[in-house]
């Protein structure tokens, strides 16, 4: 299943593969294995294909601003899913679960955005689903 | 159509189409889809159309549904393909993604057929042309129904050059002068192409809300025989196309090409440190949606 993009023989044999890729592959930009959750101040968010973008600045405990990127789904699939430009206004606090990019940068693949007033909102741009939250 | 494979399973031979009560089960099974992608986890939302079809396979001919075999030169050009994201790397150079990877384009057949987002598709006409819009990526594919001569044999585009004609209700458009680097497969994916592709589209509007596509493949150096696939292309109400200009916020080289640097960097610390060398961060190690999955707070400094 790993190989529906690949060169490898695998591949190339078996000539069609499932169609249930989304465009990138989260594990080869992001460690699945450190998801990290966070809050954040959101500065703007960026509609943007194949992913959108969201833009935090995060405060840690000992003080230092922290400017972060989330990815989120793309655009068509954010509208389908009832999101729109102004669901997340800048200034609002959100928490953000997701998992952070390998290459150590403050930026991540988002899976869900809690809201001040506790809703939640699906962003996962992945075939990984939301971590710990099956009946989001 | 999400739910026809392209190749027919074994058991169903010769048959094109499924019995009563195999067309039950895969009813059931796509609404099942619809549901989950309506109400749980997935960003997938009316990605699962709302008909459900009877074949057994896209693939019509040959007679078994099964795709022709890569020819030795084939499966040559296979390899020159970049490997993508879902390789699991190693990133160095752009050739290591696909051009799907890259937003580039999915290729004439590859754009069309069903996957996982992004399958709108938008065909306007006019009397002396059709302009086919792919969602995903947005590529546009015009088709001359003028009857001018087709493109020089030394010109080569991606999505090749599309002449189209009339037979009765049957717009059938006829492509060449396609690149060597692209696919015919799912999302561009899959089945490599040569120059010497020939596409054949017959397009038939069966019904208001249905258009029956069905597509020839031929190319001599990669397959050892051409083959055909068939779909049905739908409408859905409420489902808009939208823009999908693909280079704006695609980070995705540069995440892949700067997280190789660092897993670089993270080999060499162990070998300094005379440890073995760490894996690759591609294997998922934690339980998900079972019950933790344990977060690190970015807030708190971890």
């Amino acid at each position: 299943m790993r190989n529906a993009f690949s060169s490898s023989a695998v591949a190339c044999l078996s000539l069609w593969s499932a169609p249930v890729f989304a465009h990138h592959s989260l594990a080869a930009e992001f460690d699945i294995n450190r998801p990290i959750r966070l809050e954040g101040v959101v500065e703007r968010m960026e509609f943007s294909n194949p992913h959108s973008w969201l833009h935090l600045e995060v405060t840690t405990a000992s003080g230092e601003k922290q400017k972060w990127e989330i990815e989120g789904g793309p655009p068509n699939s954010l509208l389908r899913r009832g999101w729109n430009r102004n669901s997340i206004p800048p200034g609002t606090l959100v928490r953000v679960e997701g998992y952070q990019a390998l290459n150590g940068l403050y930026r991540a693949n988002g899976q869900r955005v809690t809201l001040p007033d506790g809703k939640s909102l699906f962003m996962s741009s992945s075939e990984v689903g939301p971590a710990s939250d099956a009946a989001q | 159509m999400r739910s026809v494979p392209m190749v027919r399973p074994a058991e169903f031979g010769t048959r094109r189409e499924l019995n009563a009560s195999e067309f039950l089960e895969r009813a059931s099974r796509d609404q099942g889809a619809r549901n989950e992608s309506e109400s749980v986890n997935s960003f997938l939302q009316h990605e699962w159309g709302i008909r459900t079809f009877g074949y057994t396979s896209m693939i019509i001919d040959p007679e078994n549904g099964q795709a022709p075999p890569l020819t030795d030169a084939g499966k040559a050009l296979a390899a020159t393909r970049g490997r993508g994201t879902y390789s699991g790397g190693p990133f160095n150079a752009i050739d290591d993604f696909t051009l799907y990877d890259r937003c580039i384009t999915r290729g004439a057949l590859g754009s069309l057929l069903p996957v996982i987002y992004g399958n709108g598709l938008r065909i306007a006409q006019s009397p002396n042309l059709v302009a086919i819009s792919y969602e995903m990526i947005h590529d546009t594919r015009i088709v001359y129904l003028d009857g001018r001569e087709p493109l020089d044999d030394g010109i080569e585009q991606y999505l090749g050059s599309a002449r189209g004609r009339w037979e009765g209700n049957t717009l059938v458009i006829e492509s060449k002068n396609f690149t060597d680097r692209t696919n015919v497969g799912v999302n561009g994916g899959g089945t490599p192409n040569s120059a010497q592709l020939r596409l054949t589209e017959r397009l038939t509007r069966v019904d208001p809300a249905m258009i029956e596509y069905i597509a020839t493949i031929e190319d001599p150096v990669v397959l050892t025989a051409p083959f055909t696939l068939r779909l049905m292309i739908t409408t859905q109400p409420g489902y808009d196309m939208y823009e999908y200009g693909c280079h704006e916020g695609n980070e995705a080289i540069f995440n892949a090409l700067t997280g190789e640097r660092a897993y670089e960097e993270q080999v060499a610390e162990a070998i300094a440190k005379g440890l073995p060398a760490p894996k690759r961060a591609t294997e998922h190690t934690q339980i998900r949606n079972g019950r933790s999955e344990t977060f690190f707070d970015i807030n708190k400094g971890e």
